[in-house]
């Protein structure tokens, strides 16, 4: 066992109580519990034996280290002397039931993760110690302190409220001293600001309801309602759901539910000598979690999906996920035609998009002037689309076709065979693509053909219910045809309004949209090209001093590739042979790497004149300090702020190398009062014959960076 | 009041009995008294006559359509320009504008895409004749060079070497298509095995690299099959390579050749009925391709050097009549003031010519030439044409390709050219000759200079 093994699993699991992953915080809030030196030892201890008990018996590493079996002992530790005047078997008893409260909490842990899928909280520790409570109850092996909750240290002239507050926070690691609480409310404020504005919301609105009952039970219970709130409130706001001002409303509901259950459980537990403790948190904060799992939408409150951090890191990274459209990665469908085409009915749409068939697309040809035929228009020939090739919009298995249903003549439908000639591809992920109204007797494909992504299936017709040709398509989730469409993006295409072309990504086109598939061009897609293992090197010049950074690529055990440079930053990208896009950066903001990230975030394998395309970014990755902080204060309410990324790109006029210069300006920007901080930054990133060439960044005109590739191994 | 009705000078025909066409009367004869909305007359009256007038709009909707027939069969297409059709600097920049490449066959070509501001990778470098100097110059512009012969080939290696940079080349390829005469006096021939062979030199050599494969089977080609078997034979060859040799080449360019809307001496129907669309190129050219079974990410990038299907249309040209006379065998002659120096295509087309008013509906089996006093000069033979008063003005359609650049300077001087802008302006876009413009040229050795003549 190394020592950085011990170390960590200690600070972890004090951490863990306040939902933090940081180890500073973990020290912080040990030192608050040595305010009471003895508390401080015991708790200590019992963290200690809990996390070397589990390695020795062999449970998973990374669970001990990260402090999941540690902080239920500790937990135990610090009830045993917090409620229980020490004598020697008081030690004798504290190391029996860290045992059974590890035994507890691994089996409540797994079952809770297996089962339902939530974490197991303090529920083991509130078992573990109320099985002592009946253990110790008529036999007195321990006896409970006389007063449990003063005195307090130092000449402490608060007001009520925040000294009951701070008492409170103190309490739920079971802390006496009101310092201990002070401690650690600075330890959470300075982790996480909406964490700390979420306690404080928790503690005044438990507060302000408990004043609204008799006075015997205030006296009672404000203590329990109050800790129980304020770590209800940083479970459900920021913690286990991702931030938002709904977030917010969740505290106000699972407050309401903590008072209730606080009464509840006091009124039950109080007759049989037990105290209620954090029971009111576990029960509230499961239930909801538990039962938010199984709404139909989840636009709101968005349960925790990864791995948590601060509330803050988890509402950007969840932001960051959603805006850049990474849950589609791993399906990236085309459109399913050659060239630019208008869809003439979205999803919704007025003819026969509607109810069960609302997700579904209808696809034409126009020509300059928006015609969809020429001449007369009466012939199918005149139209543009007819006969043109319909393409397999990603790889799958044909398991269904009919080819043989007549095409109608211009202005007739066929409602008897309503879908015409259609096929349909199974896709394997449980997803079907249905391409209907083909031409009779032009579907290449049979029943059982595998298909790629590109592969011809039919050629576009006017059978079935279609007075015009046009390509019909829908995604369902089943092999049958006609069957209720599902709403399913499309992975990458471009759209054009008058000679301007924009990219859009995991969306879905709407009504008229000119649409038309990447044009994939090699030497940007050889360019974006990272290899595992692939070293580039850059050079760059700072304070006048030249800097050389290196860069290797690199992949994590979750198959995650990311670049690493040479002064410790890592980028994480993904590149699905159409567009690449970094998914996050970790590290200084300075450097080539992070300069590239920036200038980077998003780049289609396309050229086209007057093609545009726009990212956002966290605010984290532009600005300073005292703005970022500024920011998660607000992130509860109203995000006043936002960074946008506009890309362009250009070709350069250069007749022997094919280079190509990729733009973005990225501009921060406040809204309302804050609009002082709207600033604008300007990248150029050159890429040239399959290498990135050079990083170049402006701020109102001069040059603040400048990097080259000198040497690259691809 | 009531207007004076036109005087229509009467026409006496000859009653053809026993001579009965089967497909019926001919077609009236419309009347054309504007351009994209631009009343003739008033372009006239600005600019004289002969006049050429290029439709803007035309060219790009003509493009606009063909790349869009071609890019919905197909995921990669390219078009390259062919400046022999029509070179005039504002023509190829409205054609550069809609995205095409230059296609050019000679240094001149070259030098004029070059000074237009197009890039060397997008000048696609044909003919059988570069010099080494203008070889220098394109491999050094990393222009894409079509080579025509071994000899060709050799001196690009030597090139290429001597100034140590890469030449991307294209192969020349000719081949069977069925259709006569075969075209094998260009490239390299497919069937015999030479091009292969050739493929072989280019590979093993340094500095040069094989970048794509050209074939260009014919000119007004009618049969759309032909493009197929073509389309085939290249892919089938660009497969070859690539399993051959693992050399991914970047494109197959299946050159030239649509029809336009004109009609050659040799055809007894109007050509607008029977010459092949886009459409139909375009499907046989892709079916072509994809007999092969690539894979949508396989496919080359495909080249058309479409010219004259895609400017012909767009050009008019404008000119007065000049006389009406009637010949030996009574046949009626109108005599224009352009003649077959500015209209070169005559020799070819039987050019579609439209009085600019209504004349009446009676016509008469006319011979229209021009004012050159030659014989060859005829502008049109057989056309039925009602009786035009001299002075007044006829346009001659489709006359955007290949007239303006095949036009000579004999006799008189080349009319001014003038573009109908998508706004209804009028720009000039070449201006008329003058007699100092065609003398500065000229020299005269001291002795033989005039005095007092």
């Amino acid at each position: 066992m190394t020592l950085k093994f011990f170390i960590d699993s200690t600070l972890y699991s004090y951490a863990q109580i306040y939902f933090s992953n940081r180890k500073w915080f973990g020290l912080l809030t040990l030192a608050a519990t040595f305010i009471v030196p003895f508390n401080g030892i015991i708790t200590l201890f019992a963290v200690i034996f809990s996390n070397l008990f589990a390695l020795l018996l062999q449970y998973d590493k990374t669970k001990i280290t990260l402090g999941f079996y540690g902080f239920n002992g500790l937990l135990i530790g610090a009830a045993f002397s917090f409620f229980y005047v020490p004598n020697p078997s008081f030690y004798l008893f504290l190391f029996i039931f860290l045992i059974i409260a590890f035994f507890i909490t691994t089996a409540i842990e797994n079952y809770f993760a297996v089962g339902f899928n939530l974490p197991g909280l303090s529920l083991p520790f509130v078992l573990s110690i109320f099985l002592f409570f009946i253990f110790n109850q008529n036999l007195n092996f321990l006896t409970v302190k006389s007063n449990l909750l003063l005195p307090d240290s130092g000449p402490m002239q608060l007001p009520y409220s925040v000294f009951l507050f701070f008492k409170s926070l103190g309490l739920l690691l079971l802390q006496q001293d009101v310092l201990s609480g002070v401690v650690i409310f600075i330890t959470i404020l300075i982790f996480s600001r909406i964490m700390a504005v979420l306690s404080i919301f928790g503690f005044a609105f438990s507060y302000f309801i408990m004043s609204l009952f008799p006075e015997q039970l205030q006296t009672n219970l404000t203590f329990t309602a109050s800790f129980n709130s304020i770590i209800t409130a940083i479970a459900l706001g920021g913690s286990l759901i991702i931030p938002s001002n709904k977030s917010l409303f969740s505290v106000f509901v699972g407050t309401i539910f903590i008072v209730v259950f606080t009464i509840i459980f006091y009124n039950v537990l109080s007759p049989v000598a037990l105290p209620v403790l954090v029971l009111p948190f576990n029960f509230t904060v499961l239930l909801l979690i538990y039962s938010l799992k199984f709404r139909a939408k989840f636009a709101d409150l968005i349960l925790l999906y990864f791995k948590p951090g601060a509330p803050e890191e988890n509402f950007y990274y969840h932001q960051n996920r959603v805006s850049r459209f990474e849950r589609y990665k791993f399906l990236n469908i085309d459109l399913p035609f050659h060239g630019e085409w208008k869809v003439s009915q979205g999803i919704d749409g007025k003819h026969t998009h509607k109810e069960d068939w609302k997700y579904a697309f209808d696809f034409i040809v126009t020509d300059e002037k928006g015609n969809s035929a020429k001449g007369s228009g009466k012939s199918l020939k005149d139209h543009y689309c007819y006969g043109l090739p319909v393409l397999a919009p990603l790889k799958g298995k044909v398991i269904k076709i009919i080819d043989n249903v007549k095409d109608n003549p211009i202005g007739e439908v066929n409602l008897e065979q309503n879908w015409g000639n259609t096929v349909i591809i199974d896709h394997g992920v449980n997803l079907f693509t249905s391409i209907s109204h083909l031409k009779k007797d032009s579907i290449p494909v049979k029943k059982g053909d595998e298909v790629e992504r590109g592969d011809v299936i039919g050629l576009c017709g006017n059978s079935g219910r279609s007075p015009e040709p046009h390509i019909h398509l829908q995604f369902q989730l089943n092999n049958k045809v006609g069957a209720k469409t599902h709403k399913f993006p499309f992975g990458h295409f471009l759209k054009r309004i008058d000679d301007r072309y924009t990219l859009h990504s995991a969306e879905f086109p709407n009504e008229n949209n000119l649409i038309q598939n990447l044009e994939v061009n090699s030497i940007l897609k050889d360019a974006f090209d990272f290899k595992l293992g692939d070293k580039l090197k850059f050079r760059y010049v700072k304070k006048g001093k030249e800097i050389v950074e290196e860069w290797e690529v690199k992949v994590d055990l979750t198959n995650t590739i990311y670049i690493e440079s040479s002064n410790n930053a890592t980028a994480s990208f993904y590149n699905d042979g159409e567009v690449f896009y970094f998914t996050s950066y970790v590290g200084e903001n300075e450097g080539v790497l992070y300069h590239f990230y920036l200038s980077a975030a998003q780049v289609p394998f396309c050229f086209k004149e007057n093609l545009t395309w726009q990212d956002s970014f966290p605010l984290f990755l532009l600005s300073n300090i005292p703005l970022r902080v500024l920011s998660d204060f607000l992130i509860l309410f109203h995000n006043p702020f936002y960074a946008k990324g506009e890309f362009s790109i250009l070709e350069e006029k250069d007749d022997h190398l094919s280079s190509f210069i990729i733009g973005n300006t990225i501009t921060l920007y406040g809204k309302g009062i804050f609009n002082f901080i709207n600033s604008r930054r300007n990248y150029k990133l050159k890429v040239s014959n399959g290498k990135i060439k050079s990083v170049h960044l402006f701020e109102e005109g001069k040059e603040k960076f400048f990097a080259e590739l000198i040497n690259g191994e691809k | 009041m009531e207007t004076k009705k036109k005087y229509v000078r009467p026409i006496i025909s000859k009653q053809q009995t026993g001579m009965m066409n089967k497909f019926g009367k001919a077609p009236l004869m419309t009347v054309m008294n504007s351009i994209d909305n631009v009343q003739v007359d008033a372009i006239v009256s600005k600019f004289g006559t002969p006049l050429f007038v290029i439709s803007e709009n035309r060219i790009r909707t003509i493009q606009k359509d063909a790349l869009r027939v071609f890019s919905t069969r197909y995921p990669k297409v390219q078009f390259a320009w062919s400046y022999k059709t029509n070179y005039l600097d504002a023509v190829c920049s409205v054609f550069h504008q809609e995205k095409s490449w230059a296609e050019v066959v000679s240094e001149f070509e070259y030098d004029k895409a070059k000074r237009l501001g197009v890039a060397g990778k997008n000048i696609i470098f044909n003919g059988p004749d570069k010099s080494v100097e203008a070889l220098k110059k394109a491999i050094n512009d990393g222009a894409n060079i079509h080579i025509d012969h071994y000899d060709e080939l050799y001196r690009i290696v030597e090139i290429s070497e001597a100034i140590n940079r890469t030449a991307r080349v294209a192969l020349r390829i000719n081949m069977d298509i069925g259709v006569y005469p075969k075209w094998d006096r260009f490239g390299f021939n497919y069937e015999n095995g030479e091009a292969l062979d050739a493929i072989k030199r280019i590979i093993i050599s340094k500095n040069v690299k094989l970048v794509g494969l050209h074939t260009h089977i014919g000119t007004y080609m009618l049969s759309t099959n032909a493009y197929r078997i073509a389309a085939s034979k290249m892919t089938s060859l660009y497969k070859n390579i690539k399993s051959e040799f693992e050399l991914n080449l970047e494109y197959i360019d299946l050159g030239g050749g649509f029809a336009s809307k004109n009609t050659l001496h040799a055809q007894y129907l109007d050509a607008s009925g029977i010459v092949p669309t886009f459409e139909d190129y375009a499907d046989a050219i892709t079916a072509g391709i994809f007999e092969h079974n690539l894979k949508a990410h396989e496919l080359p990038l495909l080249i058309l050097e479409t010219g004259r299907a895609l400017v012909d249309e767009a050009g008019y040209l404008l000119a007065r009549v000049i006389a009406n006379k009637r010949l030996s065998n009574g046949r009626r002659a109108v005599v224009l003031d352009a003649g077959v120096n500015l209209l070169f295509t005559s020799f070819w087309y039987k050019h579609k010519i439209s009085p600019t008013q209504f004349y009446g509906e009676y016509s008469e089996d006319s011979v229209v030439y021009g004012n050159l006093c030659m014989n060859i000069d005829v502008i049109r033979d057989g056309i039925q044409l009602p009786p035009i008063p001299v002075g007044d003005i006829v346009v001659i359609q489709n006359v955007g390709a290949y007239n303006m650049t095949q036009w000579m300077q004999f006799i008189s001087l080349r009319p001014k050219v003038v573009m109908i802008m998508e706004d209804g302006a009028l720009e000039v876009i070449r201006d008329n000759e003058t007699l100092e413009y065609i003398a500065q040229l000229e020299k005269v050795p001291s002795k033989l200079k005039l005095k007092g003549y």
